[in-house]
């Protein structure tokens, strides 16, 4: 219940901040560079006089946003992907199950990075990389799913009867995805940021002056050392207690709708 | 075994193992001089990775501060006195290096260098006036950034027309037309002697093809050897016992990169670095006064400008560049983005070159009520939209644009910042593809024809933004051309002016090359290509 | 036996369908690999030059093959951001990072398996949920924070270990050149204080590197044990006199540890990706923080590489261990795919 409450509060400080705090995250000012905690500025300045929190909060809805686009985007191109794979018969069954494959094989920060760059830095650039990361997991999770519940005895008696495939789908296959959809949703939600972050500390993902927790820590490394660890230590925090929440949240579903487990995070 | 007699046998195995590593760590303390680091020996830390290590090939001021060291060349700049204790180079002094002496003809295009007859490369074969003449004809075939360094820029048409070895110790230019910066150009890394034979048995000189043995390997003669060498890792340097110049003070230096700024900032205060190269200014700032260190700052030629595509609407307006100028808040800048580490000026020329104009490149009042004057008067249409491109890897840049944006919304300049990877900025920015671009720049050589060469002559490729001033390029010409350094020096003076009328571009501030010592630093020298032969620490 | 023959197959097919995307990846790029390579102020003629050296004017198919060809002859192409061949460039850096991954696995597996161990077993429940808590925690942090806070409060703050300055401390020579791991070549010449210092580098990059690897595994292998308890056996086991610590250690956890080793590819998949991060904050001179600056510099011939190389080793591992997986559990044997 921790968990819910403080990703609801995150969400909400998100969506409702600005209408309380006005200060512009872009702001620059530079006679109050590198200042610490205030009543004006909750989480200090950073090196060019920029609100902290003003930026925190920014990089909060960036951090939000991108981790949706990139679940519902996964979601329903890996969904579909799975789903596909799972239904037809062979050889687009062991193709797309070969293309699944490989995109696992490789490793998520890189195939992320390598698109971002090949797309050209830039949030939009992340979030593409991040999407296409996702999708084998979706793929391979929902295909395995799907294959399960192809063998139940329902779903062969209404192939014997004749249903077309697409009947199949939308009455017997999708509606019990969802659990696994969910589940699969909730964990990939909490990766994405981490990896939007990392692509931030890297360089590419959210480019200067956008704020994005990931660059801001990056940023603040520096600063740390030097004494003024309020620039880097606050969107970490945010970045821990969010992730933290969203995967207890994924844990708690998982208890509640699959509680055999038998498949492996991503 | 019960689970707990596990239990607490995992403790205290872990116990254990954290204790021993703590103890382990204890011996050699950061800070003190531990067995084997003796005054023979010195650490430096460099931020920036380097990328080759073949003087034909090598186009950023790193590399070629590492080439410097373990090749000769014919020239190198003279010494004067630093600041502090210290010493660093005079860019208007060329003074002998490998070559003895010279002699330049009437018309100022033959140069006859004599070389003496014993010096050798390091693996012992005569360095002489054939390995010279094979080392020059290598960078002209190159068609590289060292080609254009050792001609001090001079391209159009190439200006060394043949280079010859009559005999052992003479080596003769001829040039096609006279240049006062050739000498200068010898003295670049570019210029570097290379040793023939070595070349020659891995992978030859062929023109336009890059050598990748001479990019991990040295083949030279100079004051250090490469005793080896990790690629963007560790770079370690012992003295050359043939070199033909005075031994290094220093026998053995060792060079880390290290890329992470908090990572220089850290082992620089616990002085496991003896000199620290490339250092953020912002971690300098915070180490200034500490006592672990002494910062050393020298006037360098390099300078963080704010490119203007001369060329592109609304920017092909005087009017309108003018008013980009004045609305930059240079006092702001230099003291919280360069922390002071810099100087303020506005000319084509960057002060610490040989031809900067001091007295008539001097700095612009910030006025934003004139700019907003100005962008009225210009007639341009409706609000300015412009896109200004950044390296994100020089973050000086990253933050000067920031900035910048902010304050030219007040004067109705809408400027969108677009962050480039590195592999993105480089060929737009040399191709000219882009409408402002910031970053830091400084000339090859140090000085103002090779810089307005570059940056001002009308119909030059490397003009990316296309800067042509009205009568500018005649002047350069003779000044480029004569012998007579007290008139380049009048005529660089007119083109300064003459360019400042024009507004081209906005020079932000004038870079000043800053050194993090440790305190037990006894001598360092700064100069242009570093010279580290004369880096001294004590125990 | 043909099971068998099925997975290495797939193997193959996989490594061939990452082969095609490494090279795509790098060589679809926008702008110009061979005006990069060849430097700023490089003349039309040197650029061309470099074109064709790079082989970038042969048609996209003939280029995947000569990559294929050379790749599999040793010739992993020229990394002109450091001007070394790119197969030096990895494999000289391959040591370093093995030996960061080596220790980060023995510390995530052994932190792993006895909390999730402690966790299953406890009959205290605030036991449990801490270890829960630590092991959402250990996922949720950004492993370059943790970094930043392990180094601000044990190497800064404390002085208990060394700071980021790689893997010796300035100044102290390299061990001779056996493997490449420092620990282990300083160890085979008798340098104690050298294969100490090593040690003492190697630590904290570890432990970052091993944070995540052991939460999940944590996670894994708690839910693993906690479902193998209830089954029947287990119930009688203890219906039997067995001690509970017994029929956990004996019983229950080589059952739950076999989907948990299945998952081991995975592990490595995340030491790989997570050394980027580490390598970075630590300036270790790792293959990691190699490939970090060779994508941001397009240096193509060091991504791709690694990439495979990468792909190569994940998918061999999985190979090994599905055929291991099916030869051991029987349940599996007898069931087709």
């Amino acid at each position: 219940m921790v968990a819910s409450g403080a990703l609801l509060a995150v969400v909400l400080l998100a969506a409702l901040g600005p209408l309380f705090w006005t200060v512009s995250p872009n702001q620059v000012n530079l006679a109050e560079t590198l200042q610490p905690m205030s009543s004006a500025h909750p989480m200090g300045t950073d090196d060019l006089g920029r609100d902290v929190f003003a930026r925190f909060l920014e990089g909060a809805r960036l951090s939000l946003m991108v981790g949706a686009v990139v679940v519902l985007a996964g979601a329903t191109i890996g969904g579909a992907l799975g789903v596909v794979a799972g239904m037809s018969r062979q050889p687009v069954s062991g193709f797309l199950g070969w293309v699944i494959n490989t995109l696992l094989s490789f490793p998520t920060l890189m195939l992320a990075m390598a698109v971002s760059v090949a797309l050209g830095a830039g949030v939009f650039a992340g979030a593409a990389g991040l999407v296409l990361a996702a999708i084998p997991w979706y793929a391979r999770v929902l295909r395995s799913e799907v294959l399960r519940i192809m063998s139940r005895p329902s779903v062969e008696a209404a192939v014997v009867a004749g249903a077309g495939s697409i009947r199949i789908a939308r009455r017997n296959v999708i509606p019990h995805l969802m659990p696994t959809l969910l589940i699969q949703a909730a964990s990939n939600f909490g990766a994405a940021i981490l990896t939007l972050a990392a692509l931030g500390f890297v360089g590419l993902g959210a480019q200067p002056p956008q704020a994005e927790w990931g660059s801001m820590i990056t940023g603040g490394l520096q600063y740390a050392l030097s004494g003024q660890w309020w620039i880097g230590v606050f969107p970490g925090l945010g970045l821990i207690v969010l992730v933290t929440a969203t995967t207890v949240l994924a844990d708690r579903a998982r208890d509640i709708l699959d509680p055999r487990g038998s498949y492996v995070r991503s | 075994m019960s689970i707990s007699k596990y239990r607490s046998l995992a403790l205290a195995g872990c116990a254990a193992v954290v204790l021993v590593a703590a103890g382990c760590t204890a011996s050699p303390t950061p800070g003190t001089s531990s067995p084997g680091e003796s005054s023979d020996r010195m650490v430096i830390d460099w931020a920036t990775g380097n990328t080759t290590l073949d003087p034909a090939a090598a186009c950023n001021q790193d590399d070629l501060s590492l080439i410097h060291n373990m090749y000769a060349t014919l020239t190198k700049y003279d010494v004067r006195e630093g600041s502090d204790g210290t010493s660093e180079y005079d860019p208007t002094k060329i003074v002998p290096a490998l070559a003895e002496d010279w002699e330049v003809s009437e018309d100022g295009k033959t140069y006859t260098f004599t070389l003496p007859a014993d010096a050798v490369f390091s693996d012992g074969s005569p360095m002489d006036a054939e390995a010279v003449k094979y080392s020059v004809e290598r960078v002209l075939g190159s068609g590289t950034c060292a080609a254009f360094y050792l001609q001090a820029g001079a391209l159009e048409p190439p200006l060394i027309e043949s280079v010859e070895a009559p005999d052992a110790t003479t080596v003769v230019f001829e040039l096609n037309r006279p240049n006062g910066d050739f000498l200068a150009g010898l003295a670049t890394p570019a210029g570097s002697i290379v040793n023939p034979a070595v070349v020659e048995a891995n992978g030859g000189s062929k023109p336009n093809t890059p050598n990748q043995y001479m990019a991990s390997n040295v083949a030279g003669g100079g004051a250090y050897l490469l005793d080896s060498y990790s690629p963007g890792d560790k770079v370690v340097l012992k003295a050359n016992p043939d070199y033909y110049g005075e031994q290094p003070a220093t026998p053995e230096i060792e060079i880390n990169y290290v890329t992470e700024p908090s990572n220089l900032l850290l082992q620089a205060r616990s002085q496991a670095a003896d000199v620290t190269l490339g250092m953020p200014l912002q971690s300098v700032n915070t180490i200034e006064s500490d006592a672990c260190c002494r910062i050393v700052t020298n006037e360098s030629p390099s300078f963080a400008q704010i490119a203007l595509k001369n060329t592109v609407a609304p920017l092909d307006n005087p009017k309108v560049r003018e008013a980009l100028t004045l609305a930059v808040p240079y006092e702001d800048i230099l003291k919280n983005v360069a922390y002071g580490y810099g100087s303020l000026f506005f000319g084509p020329v960057v002060p610490g070159a040989v031809g900067h104009d001091a007295d008539g490149s001097a700095p612009l009042e910030t006025d934003l009520d004139q700019a907003k004057k100005l962008i009225a008067e210009a007639g341009v249409d409706g609000p300015i939209k412009l896109t200004a491109i950044v390296n994100t890897t020089t973050p000086i840049a990253v933050q000067l644009a920031t900035l910048v944006q902010g304050v030219w919304k007040e004067i109705g300049v809408d400027l969108k910042v677009e962050a480039l990877p590195p592999s993105e900025f480089t060929p737009r920015y040399t191709g000219g593809d882009y409408q402002l671009a910031v970053n830091l720049e400084g000339p090859g050589v140090p000085s103002a024809g090779y810089q307005l060469t570059l940056t001002a002559q009308c119909g030059n490729p490397f003009n990316n933004a296309e800067v042509c001033v009205d009568g500018a390029d005649e002047l350069l010409e003779q000044a480029r051309t004569t012998t007579d350094p007290a008139e380049a020096d009048e005529l660089y003076a007119e083109i300064t002016q003459l360019w400042r009328a024009q507004f081209p571009r906005i020079p932000v501030y004038a870079a000043q090359h800053v050194t993090v010592l440790s305190k037990d630093v006894t001598h360092f020298e700064y100069a242009k290509f570093l010279d580290f032969t004369t880096w001294t620490v004590s125990q | 036996m043909r099971s068998i023959a099925s997975r290495v197959g797939w193997g193959v097919a996989t490594l061939f369908g990452a082969s095609v995307l490494a090279f795509l990846l790098m060589r679809v790029l926008p702008g110009d690999p061979a005006r990069l390579a060849a430097g700023e102020l490089a003349s039309e003629e040197a650029v061309r030059a470099r074109a064709a050296d790079m082989g970038l004017d042969q048609p996209l198919p003939l280029q995947y093959l000569h990559f294929i060809r050379d790749f599999v002859t040793g010739d992993w192409g020229y990394a002109y951001s450091i001007g070394t061949p790119a197969r030096e460039a990895i494999l000289g850096r391959l040591p370093a990072t093995v030996e960061l991954a080596i220790l980060a696995f023995v510390i995530g597996v052994s932190v792993g398996v006895s909390l999730a161990l402690l966790a299953a077993y406890t009959r205290r429940r605030w036991v449990d949920v801490v270890i829960r808590g630590l092991s959402s925690l250990g996922m949720a942090t950004p492993q370059f924070y943790m970094a930043l806070i392990l180094l601000l409060v044990l190497s800064q703050g404390l002085g208990l270990f060394p700071g980021p300055e790689g893997r010796l401390t300035p100044g102290l020579a390299e061990p001779p050149h056996r493997t490449g791991m420092f620990t282990v070549d300083a160890l085979l010449a008798g340098q104690w204080t050298t294969a100490s210092d090593a040690f003492a580098h190697l630590i904290l990059p570890a432990v970052v590197l091993a944070m995540v690897p052991a939460a999940f595994l944590l996670r894994l292998l708690r839910s693993n044990l906690l479902e193998t308890s209830r089954e029947q056996y287990m119930l009688v086991l203890r219906a039997k006199g067995t001690p509970r610590a017994r029929s956990y250690v004996r019983h229950a956890f080589p059952n739950a540890a076999l989907p948990t080793i299945t998952a081991s590819g995975l592990l490595l998949a995340e030491l790989l990706a997570g050394s980027i991060l580490a390598e970075k904050v630590f300036g270790w001179p790792g293959v990691g923080s190699l490939v970090a600056d060779s994508v941001l510099s397009k240096d193509f011939a060091i991504v791709q590489s690694f990439v495979f190389l990468s792909a190569l080793i994940y998918v061999v591992v999985n190979t090994l261990i599905d055929v291991v997986y099916g030869l051991v559990d029987p349940r599996i044997r007898s069931a087709s795919r």
